[in-house]
């Protein structure tokens, strides 16, 4: 029987309620208004901390996909995608992406257990924050994906009898200015290696930086021989950095999903409200039409999302990293498509800056561009389907 | 009532029938540059024997039938199983796994789409007659519907039948018919009270293709081949007792024969045009021409391939709904969307990869054939419903849309 069949979704009633848990927890601490306020950079203008208190204090769920030896709740893929499109729907500023699920696939992926046993319990209940600062001026994502450390490389480790530190500059960490732990990619000895620095350490200059969506902050992280912790040591061949990437693509696809889905509803409800020409314009072929193109892009976008996160947990790693390379890209190009036809759906209104549309198309751009951008992130589809090493093609 | 065999039984029984009766594919997609026929287009290989690919597929209805697998959601009363879809569609997913004769001539429009509509408004005769023949491959059936002036608008038929004591008498034209040419039967639609609202004044009837004043002549595409007829009824006298649903009641039977269309359309739109899209021949293509390291030519792919895979995805997803017994989405009128325009993207994308070797045939293997994708492509926003008709059901019904007000 084809593996299409033999994947069974896991407990729905189980996934609906913590769908309904973490929507009312958004209700309370997220939404449009939330992230309209982010934007104006006024005292006290940072993401509510207690969205991030709610969500691993009261439900629990920073340690979806985390193992239970490393204190996580190991429940999966199709669960943790429920809350990523709940987090995705109500636009929430947190840093559920990077340190729940990167951080998380990374250490998991190839940490030394020492320091796995030491970092992964915090993250899982949600009482240490982390992100992945990978990203430089000239270096990106997947020049770090590779078995030697890319040429341009900015971030440099070296140790001595006391231990590592390393000095360089990582450009756009997610979350950096509110992170505790932050997993860097640095050259050592040609090689690449991660290695967890603290960002209150001595030599960790953090620098916010205005962004296009303040729901997804970012800073510019410089450091000058601060301490450093080896994480995953070099010679790993990019894997573990590979894990973190793949399990990020996948998370903002779903976040993307949850988004989408709310910028086609509330586009079809303005539609059957808004009249014109004695009509609600949803009973002209041209509206009904571009919102079907947009419901097309949801449902697409979706299965991709399901079918990645259903593949995600199963031991047959190279068509996860498909499947999650396609619902990536497919969901990027989709939400761009739904995001921008929810203004236009909208007329005037869909323009002010009172109404949500803004927001949403903010997101939609920035989730586009996350990891090198839409160009790389397609590159990377071809990259996990292997064609290039085949001489004849395979399936 | 057949006794309920649980999928992974089923499953078994399945690959030991496929086992014993048919050769497994090397590998799916397999493809080598050069060997075997390069035909790439969604309609027929126009150079292929059409006769021998009928009695191809007739044979091997004929196997599944004798084996049980002729008709798995039927009743027993006609040869059937009557299993879940669930069953149909494993039953298909594991088929494709091995190299079978293609048989869309008998399975689209009549097993798939004729014979359902049969047995929900046909008669105990009717059924008893056409049923097991059909599902054991002896008739092929075809669809009567689209005339000149009815496309979109099918209810507009003007196919007029005249009742004349036990018959009908029929006078009209139907066109864009598939597989009329080798069909024993087809489902007639017939304007019977021209007074009535469109919707109202529709007849359905089986109609035997080989009674006298019946004409199908081969309607050439823009292919080159000829897939569909014309399909010329002149005085045609139907007996009554092929009639199909109440008289004047012949929308509702053409309804039950449409809801069966879409997921067919996309779910056996096989073959040479599902080998074509997929990533792998077409970064085949990509070598042969040089382009595997143009990263203008990777991109494209790329889009194209995440396009293909979700489309993939999304037909996983409805599996998986049907299999948790929840009713279907929207997923086939959006495969089918999708369908048309992933294979027409890939036909354009094969010929600018190729260039002059799609417009001028220089003999190679596998280049100049791809024109023929490229001519077939335009069909696909066409038929089975246009697209626009397509976006307007999805508008309404799942969207919950109003209707276009009526002048």
């Amino acid at each position: 029987m084809s593996a299409t069949v033999e994947r069974v979704a896991p407990d729905e009633a189980e996934r609906q309620a913590l769908r309904e848990a973490v929507r009312d927890v958004c209700a309370r601490y997220a939404g449009p208004d939330e992230a309209r306020r982010l934007l104006d950079p006024t005292p006290g203008g940072e993401p509510n901390p207690a969205l991030w208190r709610a969500l691993t204090g009261e439900l629990g769920v920073a340690g979806l996909v985390i193992d239970e030896r490393f204190g996580g709740a190991q429940a999966g893929w199709p669960v943790l995608q429920v809350v990523l499109e709940e987090l995705g729907g109500a636009l929430a500023a947190t840093p559920f992406v990077t340190s729940s699920v990167m951080a998380a696939a990374l250490l998991q992926a190839g940490a030394d257990e020492e320091v796995a046993l030491d970092l992964l319990p915090g993250i899982a209940d949600g009482t240490v924050v982390a992100t992945v600062a990978v990203a430089e001026r000239s270096a990106g994502w997947d020049d770090w994906c590779r078995p030697s450390a890319p040429a341009a490389a900015g971030t440099h480790a070296d140790h001595d009898v006391e231990g590592w530190w390393i000095s360089g500059v990582k450009r756009a960490v997610p979350f950096g200015a509110v992170a505790d732990v932050l997993l860097v990619a640095a050259e050592t000895g040609g090689r690449t290696a991660i290695f967890a620095v603290r960002t209150e350490a001595d030599g960790v200059d953090v620098r916010a930086l205005p962004t296009l969506d303040a729901t997804r902050p970012v800073a510019d992280i410089a450091f000058d021989g601060a301490p450093a912790r080896l994480v995953v040591a070099p010679g790993d061949d990019g894997r573990a950095l590979r894990r973190a990437l793949d399990a990020g693509g996948l998370a903002v696809a779903a976040e993307d999903v949850g988004a989408m889905r709310e910028c086609l509803r509330i586009s079809v409800e303005y539609a059957l409200l808004r009249t014109q020409f004695d009509r609600v314009i949803g009973s002209f072929q041209a509206v009904k039409h571009k919102l079907v193109d947009m419901l097309v892009r949801v449902e697409l976008a979706d299965a991709a999302v399901e079918d990645a996160c259903l593949r995600a947990d199963a031991d047959d790693y190279s068509a996860a990293a498909v499947a999650a390379a396609v619902a990536h890209a497919c969901a990027a190009e989709s939400f761009k498509l739904v995001a921008a036809e929810t203004i236009q759906t909208h007329g005037g209104i869909g323009f002010t800056w009172e109404h949500p549309a803004h927001l949403y198309f903010r997101r939609a751009k920035t989730s586009e561009l996350l990891f090198g951008g839409a160009a790389r992130a397609r590159e990377r589809v071809l990259d996990r389907l292997d064609l290039d090493g085949a001489a004849t093609a395979r399936p | 009532m057949a006794q309920q065999v649980d999928l992974d039984t089923f499953a078994a029984e399945a690959r030991a029938f496929l086992d014993a009766n048919a050769r497994r594919r090397s590998g799916p997609g397999a493809f080598r540059w050069g060997e075997g026929s390069d035909y790439v287009g969604f309609f027929g290989d126009p150079n292929a024997d059409d006769e021998a690919d009928v009695a191809a597929a007739r044979a091997w209805q004929r196997t599944r039938y004798d084996h049980g697998f002729g008709w798995i959601t039927g009743p027993t009363r006609y040869a059937g199983r009557e299993l879940s879809s669930l069953h149909d569609v494993t039953y298909d997913l594991i088929e494709a796994e091995y190299d079978v004769p293609d048989t869309e001539v008998l399975s689209v429009i009549g097993l798939g789409m004729v014979g359902p509509t049969i047995l929900t408004h046909g008669t105990d005769e009717l059924r008893d007659r056409y049923l097991p023949a059909m599902y054991r491959g002896d008739v092929v059936a075809c669809q009567l519907f689209s005339e000149p002036g009815a496309g979109s608008d099918l209810a507009a038929v003007a196919t007029r039948a005249v009742r004349d004591g036990d018959e009908w008498v029929v006078n009209g034209q139907k066109v864009w018919t598939s597989s009329a040419q080798h069909a024993q039967i087809g489902e007639l639609l017939c304007r019977t009270d021209p007074e009535a609202p469109k919707h109202k004044g529709i007849t359905a009837f089986v109609l035997d293709m080989s009674l006298p004043g019946v004409t199908v002549r081969p309607l050439r595409q823009m292919t080159g081949g000829a897939e569909f007829n014309e399909v010329f009824l002149d005085d045609v006298r139907i007996p009554d007792s092929h009639r199909l649903g109440e008289v004047n009641g012949g929308w509702r039977v053409a309804v039950t024969t449409l809801m069966n269309e879409r997921s067919t359309v996309a779910a056996d739109s096989g073959g040479a045009a599902v080998e074509a899209i997929s990533p792998a021949r077409l970064h085949a293509l990509m070598e042969h021409t040089g382009h595997a390291a143009d990263p203008v030519a990777r991109q494209e792919l790329a889009g194209l391939a995440v396009d293909v895979l979700a489309a993939r995805a999304l037909t996983g997803r409805a599996v998986r709904r049907l299999q948790a017994g929840s009713a279907p989405g929207p997923e086939g009128s959006i495969a089918k969307l999708r369908f048309a325009a992933n294979l027409t993207r890939a036909a354009h994308f094969a010929a600018d990869l190729l260039g002059d070797q799609v417009t001028a045939d220089s003999g190679e293997w596998g280049t100049f054939s791809w024109n023929q994708l490229l001519l077939a492509a335009p069909a696909l926003r066409i038929l089975g419903g246009t697209e626009e008709i397509m976006k307007n059901i999805l508008a309404e019904r799942v969207l919950g849309l109003p209707k276009e007000p009526s002048r």
